[in-house]
Order: C-alpha cells, then structure tokens, then sequence
C-alpha cells in the first residue's frame, strides 16, 4: 500500500511539473561522440529527465530536441557507454563526448532464470554472442556452435539439407536416455533449437558446471543452452537485413569401379569361382556371362558399352540461399520487434532440399513504474525433401555406390536402367531413378511464445511470472514408387503418412530480491514452476497402388491397408518444480552461489516421484586484492569452484509401468485382437543424478589483451538408467533400470589473444581445447558387459566397466592366408586367399570368443583455433577445427569390398588378395554366391582423427563516412566457406559421421550423404 | 490493488500445491496390468495372446534370405543357402552360442509361454464366462505352452521352467530344469488338460482343435519315449492311442496331390490340422520367396529371390526311382517358364512345397500357411510308435504306411520286421515331411541319419553329412543363446559350446 501510495505521488508531481512546464519552448541540438575517437555514435537515446520525450541520433550523431524550457536535463544513454546527465541551462546545443564505461562494458550473461555479470559468476559458463554467428552465414544455430565454446562438442553427422546435429557438452552421462543438453530460449524450455533463425539470436549461454546448471534440476545435468533473442530497442528504429547465396558441392569422392574395372574384377571373380565352390562350379553355377545375351550392354568382343560415374550423376553443385529481416525499435517504454526468415537450402544429392520460414514478434512495455509487461510469438515452417532415408538398407548413398556401371542411366529408348541388367541378382535400383521416384516431405509447423508480467514490488524485488506455450506440428509424408526393385516394386507402391501432435506449457513463476549492504550484496531467487508435455500421433501406411500418380495423397487409392500399418498413440509427462538460488558477494571479491531445485515427475516409478539437486559454488576475484593493484600485468585473475546435483528425466514417458498392449494375430478369418503384457515396468524408477565438481582459473593479462580461462570438472553420474536387458525368459527383451554409474571428466581451455592491435589492424587468435575421459564404473548385472547395439554383422560397441562409452568391438584383421600358410589355413576351413583373422583363444575355430575392443568412437581430444583480423574496413577470419583419436567404423567395407559381382564394389578391390599380391588385407575376389567372410573388424574401423576448415570468412564494411551519406548504419558485403578442407587418413566421405540416428552409433559410418563444401556470398545491412 | 494479486497469486499456487499429486499422474491411453477386464472379448483377447509367437517356425531371420526354418534344414545337413543365411556355419558344424536363428527361437517361444502364463491367471478370473467356455478357452492356451515347451526341450534340452507371470526383478534369473521335469510337470499335463476339454476335432480359422492336441500328444509321447528321456516303450502305446483316435475320429483326409498341400484354398482343411497361418494382405509367407533360386530372376513379382532353402541333389536323388514326390513341380522344381518367357533351367533341384504362383508370377504376396501338423505326419507317428508298442507293425499300420507310399506312386509293403518296419517309415517321413521342420527332431529323437548316398541308417554320432561335417555327441543340443547367458547367472551353457 505504501508502494501504491508512492507512485501515485509520483505520478501526481509529474503531471504537476508537466502541465507547469508545458507552456513554454526551447529547441536543443548537438552531436554525440565518442570521447575514445570522436566518431559519431548512432542510436544513443537522448531523453529528457522526468518525461517521455526522447529522441535517438541519426547517422551522424546529430539529435535535436524540443523542450518545454531551458531547465531540463537531458540524459544520454547508449550500451557500453557511461550514462550523462547534463543540465540544458537554457543552452541551444548541447555536444556530448560519451566515455565508454568498464562495468558496464563488462559482458551480462543469462544464467536461467536471471542475468549476471561474468564477473560474478561462481560457475562454468560458455557465451557466443549475435555477431560470432551472423557473420558467418549459418543456416542452422546448431551447426554455427561447432567450435566455438570448449566442452560443447556440436557433431553435425548429417550432411543432408535440413539435417540436426548433436550436441554433447562434457562427454557423455548416459547410455539409454538423452544426452543432449536442455535448451532454454527465452524461458520456453525444450526448442528445436535447429528450427531457429540464427539471425534472431542475440545470445547463446552454454551453462557446463553443476553451479550453473542445478537451477534446473533433474534436466541439467546434460549441460544447458540458454538462447536469448533479439527483442525491441529503445530509440530509434532498426532494420537490418542479412542474406546470402550459397553454393554447394561434393567435398569429397569414394570412387566405385569404373566399367573397365568392374569388369575385370568380374572376369577375376568368375576365374576363382571354381576354387571357392568346386561343387556349384561343377554344377555349372559360374558360367561367365555370353555378351551375345546382353546387346544394350556390350560390343560383340565383350566390352562394355557405357562407363557411368554414378557419384558424378547423383551429386550435383547446389545453389542456395537465405534472406533475413528485422525491425526492431520503440520509445522509451514499449519496445517492439519483428522478424521475417527464409532459408532454401539445395542439397548436393539431386532432389534434395530444405526450406524454411521463420517470423517472430516481440513486445515489451512499461505499462506502469511498478509493472512490465510482454510477450513473443515465433512460428516456424519448415519442409524438408528427404532421399537417403532407410539406411542400413538400400539407401540412395548405399546405391551410388553399389549401382553397376556398366549401364547408362536411361536406355536409348527411355526405360530406366537397373542394377539387375546385367546377370547378377544385385540389389538395389538405379539411383538417379530412386531419387525422383521415393523420398519423404517431413513438414514442422511451429507456434510458440510467451507472456509475462514482471512486477517491481519494492525497489530491489521482482516477481515475474511467465505463462510460454509450444505447439509442433509435424507431418511425413513417404512414396516409394512401384517399380523400384528391393524397395518397393513387391508392395507395387509404399505410401504412409504420420502424423505428430504436440502441445507444451509452462508455468514459471519466481521471486528475485536483490540488497546492497555495505561490502555485502545478496541476490536471492525463489520460484517455481509446472509444466506439461503431450503428444498424439497417427500413421498409416499402404500398398498396392494402380499407379504412381497418387502417391501419399490419396491414400485409399491403395490396393491394400492393413491394419498392422496403422498406428496411433498418446503421450504426455508433466514435471512440477520448486527453485531458489542466492548469490553472495562481499566486496566483489568473494563471491558464493548456493542453488537448490526440488522436482517431481511424472515418467518416474510412483515410488520416486520427486527428488531434491542442490549446488554450491564459490569464486575468489584475487585480482580485486588491495596486494594485487600494483601488479599491473595482471587484469583479471578469478578462481572458482562448484560442486553439484543434477538429475536427467529423459526416458519415454510411462517407463514405469507394466503394459498390457494389443496385437493383431491372424487367423484364417483375418485379424483377432490378443492382449499380452508388453513391458515389465518398475516402480522404482527414478532420474540419473550426475555429482560433479568443478574448478576453474580465469586470467586476464594486460589490460586483458591475453585472457585465459581453465576448468577441470569431475562428474559421475549414478543410478544410469539402462535399458537393461532381461532374460528372454522372462518373455521380454529388457526393463528400464536404475543401475550402473558412469566417469567423465575433462579439462577445458580457452585461451584468447590479441595480438596486434596498431591502428588499422587488428589480429586476434581464440583456442579452445578440450579433452574428456569417459568411463564405465558399474553396469547392470554383476557389471556383465552390454552390447546395446547396433548390430551390424557384429557387434558394434561394447559398454564394459572401466571402459568408456563408445568402446567399439569387432574381430581383428590380420591380413590374407598366403599360398604358403595353406595349412594353417586348413586348421579354419578356409584357403590362402582368405582372410586371416585373429584366433584370440587359439581354438582353431573364429567366433564370438575372438572378438575383442578395436577401437573408440569418441575422440581423445578436440579444439579450434579461430584467427580474426580486421584492416581499415576489411575483416577476415578463420576457424579450424580438430578432432583428435576418434575411430570411425566404415561399414560400407562389408557390402563394396566383400561381395563383388553381386553389386559394384569400391575401386579398393583392384587390391585384394592375388597370387601375386599376397601382401592383401581384402580378400581374394570371388562370384555371389561362393562362401566369403564378412564381419565387423579391425580393418573396417579406421582413425578418424581430423582436421577442418569450419568457416573462413572475408568481409568488407562501407566506411563510416560513406554510411552517412546515404544514412545506413552498417553495410557489409562477405565471402565466406565452409568445409573448405578436411585433413583425415578417414577412406569414407567424412569421419564426422554417423547414419543410424542411433545413440550409440557415433562414427558407425554405413554409407551417408556426402559433405558438401560450401561457399557464399552474403550481405548484412542496418539503416 | 497489488495486494489483490499477491493474493490471487497466493491462492493459485496454494491451488496448484493442493493439487500437486494428481498433476504428476500418468495418463498413458494403453492399457496396464492393473486394469480392471470383465468382458468376454478380453477372455478371448487373452487366449489369442498365446498364438502371437506362433510364425516362429518359419519367420524372416538372420541375414538377408535367412529363415528359421531354415536353420533346421541346414542342421540335418540336406540343405543350404546364400551365403548371408549362414548356412555354412551349420552344414560345417562351425556354429556358436551368438549363431543365427538360436536366439529367436528362444526369445519367441518364451514370449509365447509368458503370454499364454499371463492368459492363464487371467482367464481363472473372469466370472463372465461359462465353465465350458472357460475350460475351452484353458485348453486353447495350455495346449499352446506344451506346444512352446515341447521346442524348447528338444531344441535345448534342460530348460527353466516358467509358469507365472515374472514381475519382480528378482525373480528374473531362473535355472534349468531337467527335460524329464518340463515333461511332467507342464507338457504333458497341459496336454492331458487340454484333451478333457470340448474343442472340435477340426477347426477352419486355425486355432487350436482337438486334432492338434491329439497330434501333439502323439508326438510328445512318441520323443518321450526315445531320446533323451526314454521314459519307457509304455509310451509308445500312449502315442499311438492319441495318432489312432486322430485318423480315426478326426475326420481328415489325406488330400489326392500333393499341391493341395500348398493350396490357400484348401489351408486349415483335409490333410492339415495345424498351420501357422500367412494371407496376402496381413502377413505373407517369406518361404515362397526364400525357396526360389537365387540368380535366375524367375519372378517377374519378388525383387529379391533369395536361394535362401536349397536341397542338396544328393538328398533329392534319394528318392526312389519312381517316387512322384521327386518328379518335376512335385516337392521340387528344376525348370521354370515365367508367364510370357522361354523355359529356364534352373540346373539344380529347388523346394516347390512353398511355391504359390500368384505371388510368384503376379503380386509378391504369398498366402501359403506353414504346416505344423498334417495327416501323412500322424499316419506315420501311429505307424513308428505302434510298431514299438506292440513289437511289430499291425495292419493298420501298414495300411497307414501304404497309403502315403500310394499317393507317391511306389507299390506297397509286405510283412516286415519291427526293424526293417521302423526304417521303411522313418524312411518315409524322410522323403513325405522333408523341409517341414521335422526331420532335425526325428534324427535327435531317433539319432539316426539316412545316408543319402549310402541310403543305409548311420547313427547320429559319427554321421559325416554331404558337407562332410561329422555330427558329435555336443551336436544333439543347440547351444543356450549367448545373449541369455549373458543376462541370467543360473544358466549353464550346453556341452560343447
């Protein structure tokens, strides 16, 4: 009440001064500057004290003012400048020379839930800031996070247009559920934050250390990105537009045999037949192939016709292109802005493409002293065109290799070549054709947004509350056309349609209070929060249809639906928090943060439904010591420590639960319905909770020209929940456990430095370094070993106590039996020619006994180096990225080096085993149908260690003076590439890879879409 | 005015808090095994449950073209396949506890024996349902779990015993039991069950029918009697009790060609009396296209014909010269003329027993049931086990014998010893049931191997087969899957492996 009281007085003497003043006139101009170069500053708000008159500065700095007398004082305002206020005193112009201000200059960073200063903070934090990702043409924010911050590895394993990446920020804390880090954006938790502009982003803040991340409990301990968006402005208004064309194109090639090759290989293959099959040689099963019989194919002497490169004819060079607008502006209460979108990205495999539409709203206002209230609208479009679905099958990369080259890729007459023309019952269809006559539109249509009141209740205490909601939308729709073989000529026609429906709301509701006391200042949070998740869906999928015309569209067109392709589900969790965090700080020197979150969730076992992840971190700024003010070397000197709980609750919803579900058993009379128990269910089910402890310097030297920061963290993650495999005499396959714990920890290293800064020119260098260790502690089982897959003609990987996650497991390749080991050859039933694996037991028999670890998907370490240098208008820079001790296994060795004659093969096995290339580790080429071994082993897993030109950019601004002129605040023109070199020993097309969209398949490399290397050129503009 | 909203604010979270416990409830929009069931069609839905496992016997598995049927054909060593089936590993006897096929044929028939246990506690409860019904509906699923039992044993010998429904984690490792104890405690009284109830002797939609349960019994009995357990001759006569009443009451008949057998027209009828059940449009038959040659493109349907079942030629010049079932498009086909083409010669016998020609010359979509048990299968039981059970062959066993040997063409037989009786049928469930999924089971039942070559009865250990692998005493088990040794401490693994 005394609150009200106040501000109504206020209001009451301001319109007393308002209607006493407003009879007189008094016009005031001048130019602002800065005091640092006496260049002119655009947009600094020039307000009168007391009122809402305002004004901003043009291009040239230049304001002017009507006021209702000469008395006023007019405050300058303009971020990383030191506020004035200055006295009119019945002055005309009023010139301003603006010093730039050190605390405020001084970075803000979110931290959930509120901002800090960098200075203050207790925990590991990572920031990239608006221009670090605009300026280098990213069409996806994810994919413009590789590098950039040490510990957050950004794996962009998919190079088809519209792709995600994965983000993994301090290894990996989980087997069986989500190791992607929560993202935050705006306070809307759980945004595919690939859907976002990029050009909309004001910031990104990766919190890393329980200090940080505790504030949001059991979904924090994958790490959090908290994305900020750029809202309205006061002053003056903003439009800028970045834009770029881009072109892309196959980064690399993995050559297939040409048509001379193939055929050699074929006439080689045939040759040994007889010595691999005696019996189905004498048979007759290996005659060679009369050319009489195949006249599209070959010349009367036997020589192929046509020579098709098929990785020139599927890959192309793709043109793309991105436009952005924004407005943004207001006076110096509401603050508005608007944002428009396009992204058409081409992928570099024909018929491949991404568009996507982004608009977004944004306001805030001032309704009262007392009150700001606001709100944002972000709906997203995007369609994305995908043919290399279904991998592990025939997929569109797997075809180009594997389609044989000796056919063109249309007859003479029309018809359509295939993969069986000649002889052989290879798999597969015609690439070219596969590509326009399969593939699937996946549509997302997303709204999303919020609105909050924030209420001043007293000074240093706010109450906000935010009400956000989300719904996704998202649609595939799939053909396959009716002749292509292995695909889709059997069902004559596959077309399904799915549907998925998601609705999303938030609660979130916190107290913050802040008190300066002296020396002493205290900053306390309190909140809570509830939110709820739901999902419906629908597919159906049909066969059989008169022709091609209708595709998913209509689908009762199909000869067939039945009722095992419909499919339909409901899902939905809900999570109910309580929060608080309090910084301290004494005399900004010493500095403590204490967080706590207690969180209830529905997906857990009814006996664990809530849990309580607590924090405390300490920091020390030595540089702020009365001993250390005449070092003046030293700038910034802070260290820091935090230890911590967080939990992650990302499993499938009603893991918990013992499932009856239906099935559709058939009986002569068709379907009957059966119900049996799907799922084994356990009430005990509850969140992993990861402890970790971190420590960390932050150095600045020289006016902090040279700033390094380094952390070692600690985190093990307990009760893992692990698919944990049942005996499948329990009649199921595996429960949801809470059993096992998991290792990672890690040092982090940024260094950054300027290095020459003279005048013009400027060069600065930042690296970030990172290496985590990962390792198993306890398993399920009596710590048995678990292979989760996927199986790929072997085990993949291995999850073994004391080994990290990511252990790859396989055979072990010595090389070929050679003529001379003939016996030892005998002792396992095979023949010099053959390959020669490693007897681990010494059994004389290969099996599962002989398999052991043969490698690790995760690398040893990564880093980046970025080098930026700015001369008079020009700014350059680069970023190399490395990854170092990663394998990778490349299994499309098993279908291109060891089935020749079947489908085509890589141009490797020019090199396999001969009597005379006895020094072979393919071994000896034979006809389909011959016995031949094919596992995963050491020889398909290869290094992956690497090294890459992420981004380098060029980029030219109009000089200031030119700017006035035509009144524009920024002009820049840039080339830039990406993926402009790639340094690997890796035979595949990429060691950054992984086809199965599987968690644990990273570098499982079985034929992806090809990287592209792209270049732009692009523009951004500000008026 | 702020107070009022301090207070409204206060009162919605108090709100919230109050109703805290029900926000975080779980709505899965499935059913749990806590619901409360009462209507007859759940009974139903139950005891359908127990048949979802059934298409074990001759499902897509392993490698590309690979079958479970497959697996034990490639075991009696008289067939094989594409490399990618693994066929090698059996014919050569290189197989090991993570082989192919093993695995799935564990999981699946333990996932039918939970169905039908969870059908079982379920179906006592339902007061909805008359005695008769219920009794029937028992029989249905008991009938099933012998069924599953009765694969595993002979597939895996000592196996854990399981007859309720497993939902605490500390129940979840169990330990063998002996074969002797699966026998008596669970297949033989489920059956024996399932024999008092009053499910006709025939049934059209393919479940479980009075023929099937007397089938079983037969065959149960008949294995029983032999190896390993050797519960003694008495048995035999048990068997033949069961087989009689069969072919005398059941009311089928053995059909005139041998391509009803295949026909969709006449599935769940005539001869056959149990089928795992295929149709064109819910779920088709993968043998049709397994069992085509690999590389003639003879199907102007199937993309892929996978050569995955291929008999060995010495197995098929086994035959009798004169034996219809080895003349062309009988059991095998060796040429093959696609609608509109020249004839192929196909140089090599392939198996025509899943042969359906609108598949194979128009859709893809092959209808064609697998058959568990049919007439000749029975006719042949009563003939080997009343042989032993009264120490020579009666008329009607030879009766039964001539006429599966009638319909191949081959004259019939006169007095023979009990011996030379038992070979002449084993002789012809040899050549009549061949690539059915019996002949693994007769030879380890028997463990006796026809040699195709010699034509004489070896004993199973010590037969070296046409791929020149010499079976051993460890080959009379397949290995417990690796995978559940990995996963349950009780296990030992099986000799050998």
């Amino acid at each position: 009440m005394r609150q009200k009281l106040k501000t109504l007085s206020i209001m009451l003497i301001c319109m007393v001064c308002f209607s006493w003043t407003a009879l007189a006139q008094h016009e005031v101009t001048g130019k602002v500057t800065s005091a640092a170069d006496n260049q002119p500053i655009v947009g600094v708000a020039v307000t009168v004290q007391g009122t809402s008159i305002g004004v901003a500065t043009d291009a040239a700095g230049n304001y002017s003012l009507q006021l209702s007398s000469g008395d006023a004082t007019l405050v300058f305002t303009f971020i990383g400048f030191a506020t004035q206020e200055i006295a009119v005193n019945g002055r005309e112009v009023v010139n301003v020379a603006m010093e730039e201000d050190t605390e405020q200059l001084e970075q803000v960073v979110a931290i959930g839930y509120g901002t800090a200063r960098r200075s203050d903070l207790t925990g590991s934090v990572g920031t990239i800031s608006a221009t670090e990702l605009v300026d280098r043409s990213p069409v996806s924010a994810v994919k413009a996070l590789q590098g950039r911050i040490a510990g957050v590895e950004v794996l962009n394993n998919a190079a088809a247009p519209g792709s995600s990446a994965r983000i993994r920020i301090r290894g990996i804390n989980s087997i069986n559920t989500g190791k992607e880090p929560l993202v935050v954006v705006d306070g809307i938790i759980g945004v595919d934050l690939n859907m976002i502009n990029p050009n909309d982003i004001s910031s990104i803040e990766v919190l890393k250390d329980a200090s940080a991340t505790a504030i949001y409990g059991a979904r924090g301990a994958n790490g959090v990105l908290l994305v900020t968006t750029k809202r309205g402005i006061s002053g003056a208004s903003q439009i800028s537009y970045s834009g770029f064309v881009s072109v892309g194109a196959r980064q690399r090639s993995v050559p297939s045999l040409n048509a001379a090759q193939f055929m050699e290989i074929y006439h080689r293959a045939y040759d040994n037949a007889e010595k691999y099959d005696p019996a189905g040689y004498a048979q007759g099963k290996y005659t060679k192939f009369d050319p009489a019989d195949f006249p599209l194919l070959f010349d009367a002497s036997g020589n192929p016709l046509y020579d098709t490169d098929w990785e020139d004819e599927v890959y192309r060079t793709a043109v793309s292109n991105s436009h952005s607008l924004s407005l943004r502006g207001g006076t110096e209460k509401t603050r508005y802005s608007f944002s428009l979108g396009y992204v058409g990205e081409q992928g570099i495999m024909i018929n491949s493409w991404n568009n996507r539409f982004n608009g977004k709203v944004s306001l805030d206002s001032d309704v009262k002293p007392w009150l700001t209230i606001g709100g944002s609208v972000m709906g997203v479009r995007n369609k994305q065109h995908v043919i290399d679905d279904a991998n592990g099958a025939l997929n569109m990369p797997r075809l180009v290799t594997e389609m044989i080259p000796i056919v063109p890729i249309k007859y003479p007459d029309g018809t359509w070549s295939k993969n069986n023309d000649f002889y052989s019952s290879a798999e597969g269809d015609n690439p070219v054709r596969v590509a326009r006559e399969r593939g699937t539109d996946r549509i997302t249509s997303q709204l999303y947004g919020d609105v909050y009141l924030n209420f001043k209740i007293a000074p240093g205490l706010e109450f906000k509350t935010q009400f956000s909601a989300l719904l996704d939308d998202d649609k595939n729709n799939f053909y396959s056309g009716r002749e292509l073989r292995n695909l889709s000529a059997d069902q004559r026609g596959v077309a399904s349609v799915g549907i998925e429906n998601r609705t999303y709301w938030q609660s979130e509701n916190y107290l913050t209070w802040n008190k300066e006391i002296g020396d002493h200042s205290i900053t306390g949070l309190g909140g809570m929060s509830w939110s709820k998740d739901n999902y419906e869906r629908l597919s159906v999928s049909a066969e059989n249809f008169l022709d091609d015309f209708f595709q998913w569209r209509n689908l009762p067109a199909a000869g067939t639906i039945a009722k095992g392709n419909i499919g339909s589900g409901v899902e939905g969790s809900q999570l109910n928090s309580y929060f608080t965090r309090w910084n301290y700080s004494y005399k900004n020197k010493y500095l403590l943060t204490v967080t706590g979150r207690y969180d209830g969730s529905s997906k857990f076992g009814k006996n664990n439904k809530y849990a309580f992840f607590p924090s405390a971190g300490v920091a020390w700024r030595v540089s702020e010591e009365d001993f250390m003010q005449g070092s003046p070397g030293i700038s910034n000197l802070k260290l820091r420590a935090s230890y911590g709980h967080t939990g992650n609750q990302e499993l499938d919803s009603y893991a918990s639960l013992q499932f009856l579900s239906t099935a559709n058993v058939l009986f002569a009379n068709g379907l009957q319905t059966g119900l049996y128990r799907s799922s084994f269910g356990n009430p005990d089910l509850k969140w992993e909770t990861t402890k970790q402890f971190d420590v960390g310097l932050e150095l600045g030297l020289w006016n902090d020209r040279l700033s390094l920061e380094l952390d070692y963290y600690h985190k093990r993650t307990d009760d893992l929940l692990l698919s944990a495999p049942l005996p499948w005499s329990t009649g199921l396959d595996g429960v949801t456990r809470n059993i096992g714990s998991v290792e990672n920890k890690g040092v982090e290293v940024s260094i950054s430095s300027l290095n020459v800064s003279s005048g013009d020119f400027t060069w600065s260098t930042s690296i970030n370094w990172a290496s985590n260790r990962n390792e198993i502690i306890q398993l399920a089982n009596d710590n048995a070993d678990i292979f989760p897959g996927p199986w790929f003609l072997g085990q993949t990987n291995i999850l073994r106590v004391g080994h990290p996650i990511g252990t790859i497991w396989g055979k072990t390749r010595l090389g070929t039996w050679g003529t001379d080991e003939a016996d030892q050859a005998d002792l396992y039933g095979v023949l010099p020619g053959d390959l020669k694996l490693a007897d681990l037991n010494g059994d004389t028999t290969i099996d599962g006994d002989d398999e052991s670890i043969i490698g690790r998907m995760y690398p040893k370490w990564v880093g980046n180096m970025t080098n930026e240098i700015t001369y008079k208008n020009f700014d350059f820079s680069f970023d190399l990225r490395f990854s170092y001790g990663n394998d990778v296994i490349n299994a499309t060795k098993h279908s291109a080096e060891d089935r020749q004659t079947l489908t085509n093969s890589y141009a490797t096995v020019l090199d396999a085993w001969r009597p005379d290339n006895q020094d072979a580790m393919i071994a000896e080429v034979r006809a389909w149908g011959t016995y031949y071994t094919t596992n995963i082993d050491s020889w398909w897993v290869e290094d992956g260690s690497f090294m890459r030109l992420q981004n380098i950019v060029l980029g030219y601004s109009l000089p200031q003076e030119t700017l006035q002129k035509i009144n524009v605040q920024r002009f820049r023109v840039y080339v830039s590439a990406q993926n402009l070199f790639l340094v690997t020993d890796y035979s595949g097309y990429d060691p950054e890879v992984e086809t199965y969209g599987y968690s644990h398949a990273q570098g499982l490399d079985f034929y992806p879409y090809a990287k592209p290397r792209i270049i732009n050129l692009g523009v951004n503009v500000t008026f | 005015m702020k107070k009022l909203l301090y207070y409204t604010a206060l009162a919605s979270v108090a709100l919230c808090m109050g109703s805290c416990e029900s926000f975080l409830e779980e709505d899965p929009g499935s059913l749990t095994t806590d619901a409360n069931l009462t209507s007859e069609e759940v009974a139903q839905a139950f005891a359908t449950s127990a048949y979802t496992e059934l298409d074990v016997l001759a499902q897509g598995a392993g490698g590309w073209g690979g079958n479970t049927l497959s697996f034990l054909e490639f075991m009696t060593g008289k067939a094989s396949g594409v490399p990618q089936t693994e066929a090698f590993k059996f014919n050569n006897l290189t197989y090991d506890a993570d082989a192919f096929y093993i695995g799935d044929y564990w999981r699946r028939f333990y996932r039918g024996i939970q169905n039908c246990n969870i059908a079982l506690e379920e179906l006592n409860e339902f007061s909805a349902l008359e005695e008769g019904q219920r009794t029937n509906l028992l029989a249905e699923v008991r009938t099933l779990r012998a069924f599953y039992y009765f694969y595993l044993v002979r597939m895996f010998g000592d196996v854990p015993k399981i007859t309720e429904n497993i939902s605490d984690l500390g129940q979840i490792q169990t330990p063998r039991s002996p074969v002797k104890e699966i026998y008596d405690d669970i297949i033989i009284p489920d059956l024996l069950f399932a024999e008092g109830s009053t499910l006709p002797w025939k049934d059209a939609t393919g479940r479980v029918s009075m023929g099937l349960i007397k089938a079983l019994l037969a065959d149960v009995y008949l294995t029983y009697a032999g190896y390993p357990v050797q519960a003694g001759d008495e048995f035999y006569g048990e068997s033949a009790i069961r087989s009689l009443e069969l072919i005398q009451d059941g009311g089928y008949i053995l059909f005139p060609t041998y391509a009803d057998l295949r026909d969709p027209g006449k599935e769940n009828s005539g001869e056959l009396i149990f089928q795992v059940q295929y149709d064109e449009e819910n779920r088709n038959s993968g043998l049709t296209p397994v069992c085509l040659p690999l590389g003639f493109d003879i199907s102007t349907a199937y993309a892929d014909e996978y050569g995955g079942l291929v008999p060995t030629e010495q197995f098929v010049n086994s035959y009798a010269a004169g034996d219809k079932r080895a003349d062309e498009k009988q059991f095998f086909f060796t040429t093959y003329t696609p609608p509109g083409s020249p004839q192929v010669n196909l140089g090599a016998p392939y198996i025509y027993k899943y042969y359906n020609k609108q598949a194979v010359d128009g859709d893809a979509n092959s209808p064609v049931n697998f058959t568990v048990y049919r007439l000749a299968d029975v006719m042949l039981m009563y003939a080997e086990a009343s042989n032993r059970a009264d120490g020579g062959p009666n008329a009607q066993a030879r009766g039964y014998v001539n006429q599966v040997r009638d319909r191949a063409n081959l004259g019939p037989i006169g007095n023979l010893s009990m011996d030379a009786f038992e070979k002449e049928v084993w002789s012809q469930r040899n050549f009549e049931l061949c690539y059915e999924g019996k002949m693994w089971f007769d030879m380890i039942r028997t463990r006796k191997v026809k040699n195709d070559v010699t034509g004489t009865w070896d004993d199973f250990v010590g037969h070296t087969t046409t791929f020149g692998a010499t079976f051993a005493q460890k080959h009379l088990l397949f290995p417990i899957p690796k995978r559940e040794l990995d996963n349950n401490n009780e296990l030992v693994p099986n000799p050998g492996f």
